[in-house]
């Protein structure tokens, strides 16, 4: 994401510059047109007016300024470029431009977004949201399979109850998900046309003077134009593939949800599905309002004067908009975790607790750690509460290459696990090393570990070595 | 009171008088030098602009830059006689001179402030148009026309059109030569040599541009009165002829191109 930033960044430098390297040759250069009115306040006008309505016009100019002669050689130049082939690409590609932006505009700010009910993908006769469910049963059994012969190897139950504990979330995945998910988007969909209302009364008046703004009218530098709409076509096309994007990835998010329910069920691996997908399902449904606050803010105070500042102030706007979904990702990942560490550690309710506390962690964030752990009595709330902000710091630690050392790091926290009254910090140095993927950790690992254990967690660490990888090409979009 | 006198009196005493009516005459002497500076500088010490350009120490406070090429020709037109209700000079002498001086004053324009381009283009309409240019449709349309500039005006000077212009913002036209073209007893072509300059706001930079102007005057009821017909005539005799480039005075293009410069008499 950095990179593809720098690049554009680079592109609207050098593009940016090639703009304004013809303003000042027009504005005051050697073509020095100082005064435009120059000929408008003298008594040429006047006299011209009269012998025009007198009927006498001889076709002579009354007053010429300095360097007009100059100024009409150039303006005979540039016409003929507009004349030529070149004109009509630089007038298409204009339109392009207009049209681009007038469409990224309309979906991105105006129009609704996607109806999930509308897509016939998860109503009654839906094949393939039954085939993706099922899917995720297949998984799940899987999953359980997997648990069940690592409890048989082990010796240790808690392997049967994370995956009936999985089993659980799945379900309750399948059954909500999609519904909140729906409520989501309404109501992105919502505080994006209160925005759009308040910032320019009404959205039609908004793209209007967008386009104005970004594609001027009467620019006579065929030179200019063209650069202008090649930077255009770049960011508007960007722009419109990401919006669009967006509104693909919201019904594939869905589909994807039993699937990912069902990989609660398995081991450490796909355990992570959930709290990935989360993620990318929260950075696509505030892209929207997001879009719409960082357009809003860059092109509210715009007036009807057409300067080069205020076009690359857009230009920057729309680059701003095309980078937005980035930071987002970032700013959802740690939440993701959270709610995933949440849900190892205490179900579906543990998942809610533990995003509220993320919240309300991030509220406080200036605030001493200790006030917020005093309200905690028990130890098993002490331990939760750390493990929920250990899930959260672990946002930065990167997972990349790391999952190999997961089995280690799952070794120790077994040795740490035999002193049964130190669970809770135990946990906390294990998840602190491997980072946010050894977050999924079981909470209850009270009973002591047995030698034959080491074994199943070499092939577990191998497992996750394979799924990190995978993780990292498919970007569950937890990392960029 | 011995005491006091002895005290006035002691060699001290007499060296600080001394140094005192030094100070006194060389703070004299600075300040009526410094006098005859400031009045060089205003260009009103013309009793001895040759003193002060001879002597040695001082430099000369204003000199001509060193490319400046002296007019070869100088006219101080006259002025007209009264001044109309819109502010306008009238009343020139019936002279080819006081024709030029005519076409002068109707050329020469400032809006600054309240004044619009419309005030100042209906101005010229109504003080110096003649007989054979008048109508309400010209009026008119050169009421329209102006309140097109006085938006572009307005535009680039960063305020909505019809209010004021920003303090400090101006925008003149002042006629600096002229080449007349053709000259009768009651009729003066005159090609009008004049310096634009516009600033759109206090700290803003000027900008200053020329232009050429062909207008015709007619001498009509007692005064010279710009005139549509003597315009037209004008015009197809400079079609035949190639008119004068532009040239600042003070450059040596503007001799050559036979402009003559305009000074302005007090």
């Amino acid at each position: 994401m950095r990179r593809l930033a720098a690049v554009l960044l680079a592109l609207v430098a050098v593009l940016g510059l090639s703009v304004a390297a013809p303003q000042p040759a027009a504005a005051d250069g050697v073509i020095g047109n100082g005064v435009e009115v120059a000929c408008k306040v003298n008594a040429g006008p006047v006299l011209g007016t009269a012998i025009e309505i007198a009927g006498k016009a001889t076709g002579y100019d009354l007053c010429d300024k300095i360097g007009d002669a100059t100024e009409k050689k150039v303006k005979e130049a540039w016409n003929g470029v507009w004349n030529s082939v070149l004109g009509d690409v630089i007038n298409s590609a204009a339109d392009v431009s207009k049209w681009t932006i007038k469409k990224v505009l309309t979906v991105a700010l105006l129009g609704p977004s996607l109806d999930l009910e509308a897509t016939g993908l998860f109503g009654r006769h839906a094949t393939l949201a039954g085939m993706m469910t099922w899917l995720g049963l297949v998984i799940a059994t899987f999953g359980a399979m997997w648990q069940i012969g690592k409890m048989a190897v082990t010796g240790q139950s808690k392997h049967i109850g994370r995956a009936m504990a999985g089993w659980l979330e799945s379900t309750i995945l399948s059954a909500v998900g999609v519904g909140l998910i729906a409520v989501l988007v309404a109501a992105g969909d919502a505080l994006t046309a209160g925005l759009v209302d308040a910032t320019f009364d009404g959205g039609d008046a908004a793209y209007k003077r967008i386009v104005a703004v970004m594609v001027p009218e009467g620019v006579s530098n065929p030179v200019t134009m063209l650069c202008i709409v090649a930077v255009l076509l770049l960011v508007g096309f960007i722009q419109m593939v990401l919006v669009f994007l967006r509104q693909s990835a919201i019904p594939i998010q869905c589909l994807l949800l039993p699937v990912a329910g069902g990989g609660r069920v398995g081991g450490d691996a796909t355990r992570q599905w959930a709290p990935r997908l989360i993620t990318s399902i929260c950075v696509v449904i505030s892209y929207k309002p997001i879009l719409a606050v960082i357009i809003c803010t860059g092109f509210a105070e715009f007036g009807h004067a057409k300067t080069l500042a205020e076009w690359l102030r857009g230009c920057a706007t729309l680059v701003l908009a095309v980078l937005a979904p980035g930071p987002l990702t970032r700013i959802f990942a740690p939440f993701g975790e959270a709610v995933g560490a949440g849900l190892a550690a205490g179900g579906v309710g543990g998942a809610f607790t533990a995003a509220a506390g993320y919240i309300a962690g991030r509220a406080k964030d200036g605030d001493d750690g200790d006030s917020g752990s005093s309200r905690l009595t028990t130890p098993v709330e002490h331990a939760q509460y750390v493990e929920q902000s250990m899930g959260r710091q672990g946002g930065s630690g990167g997972q990349d290459g790391e999952a190999g050392r997961d089995a280690q790091s799952q070794a120790a926290r077994n040795e740490a696990g035999r002193v049964p009254t130190q669970a809770g910090t135990g946990e906390t140095a294990g998840a602190g090393t491997a980072g946010a993927g050894a977050a999924g950790a079981g909470a209850s690992s009270g009973a002591a570990a047995a030698g034959a254990g080491i074994a199943i967690q070499v092939l577990d660490g191998v497992n996750n070595t394979l799924q990190g990888a995978s993780g990292q090409i498919g970007s569950g979009g937890n990392r960029q | 009171m011995s005491r006091t006198r002895g005290m006035w009196n002691t060699r001290g005493m007499w060296v600080a008088g001394v140094v005192l009516a030094a100070v006194v005459g060389l703070t004299g002497y600075a300040m009526f030098n410094g006098d005859d500076d400031g009045g060089a500088t205003a260009g009103k010490g013309s009793a001895r602009p040759s003193a002060s350009s001879s002597s040695v120490g001082a430099a000369p406070t204003y000199q001509a830059p060193d490319d400046w090429v002296e007019p070869e020709r100088w006219a101080a037109l006259p002025r007209g006689s009264r001044t109309d209700g819109r502010g306008s000079q009238v009343g020139f002498p019936h002279t080819t001179e006081g024709a030029v001086a005519m076409l002068a004053a109707a050329n020469t324009t400032d809006i600054e402030g309240e004044r619009s381009t419309v005030d100042e283009q209906l101005r010229i309409y109504y003080s110096y148009m003649g007989s054979d240019g008048r109508s309400s449709d010209t009026a008119e349309q050169i009421e329209l026309n102006a309140q097109q500039t006085d938006k572009t005006v307005h535009k680039q000077m960063g305020v909505p059109a019809g209010d004021a212009l920003p303090s400090g913002a101006y925008l003149r036209n002042t006629v600096v030569g002229f080449k007349v073209l053709q000259a009768s007893d009651d009729e003066v072509s005159a090609w009008l040599l004049a310096r634009v300059v516009q600033k759109n706001g206090e700290t803003a930079k000027e900008q200053a541009s020329y232009t050429r102007t062909l207008a015709a005057a007619r001498w009509q009821d007692g005064d010279w009165k710009l005139s549509v017909d003597a315009t037209v005539r004008a015009q197809k005799k400079a079609q035949n002829q190639t008119e004068p480039k532009m040239a600042a005075p003070g450059d040596a293009k503007f001799n050559d191109y036979g402009w003559t410069a305009i000074r302005e008499a007090s």
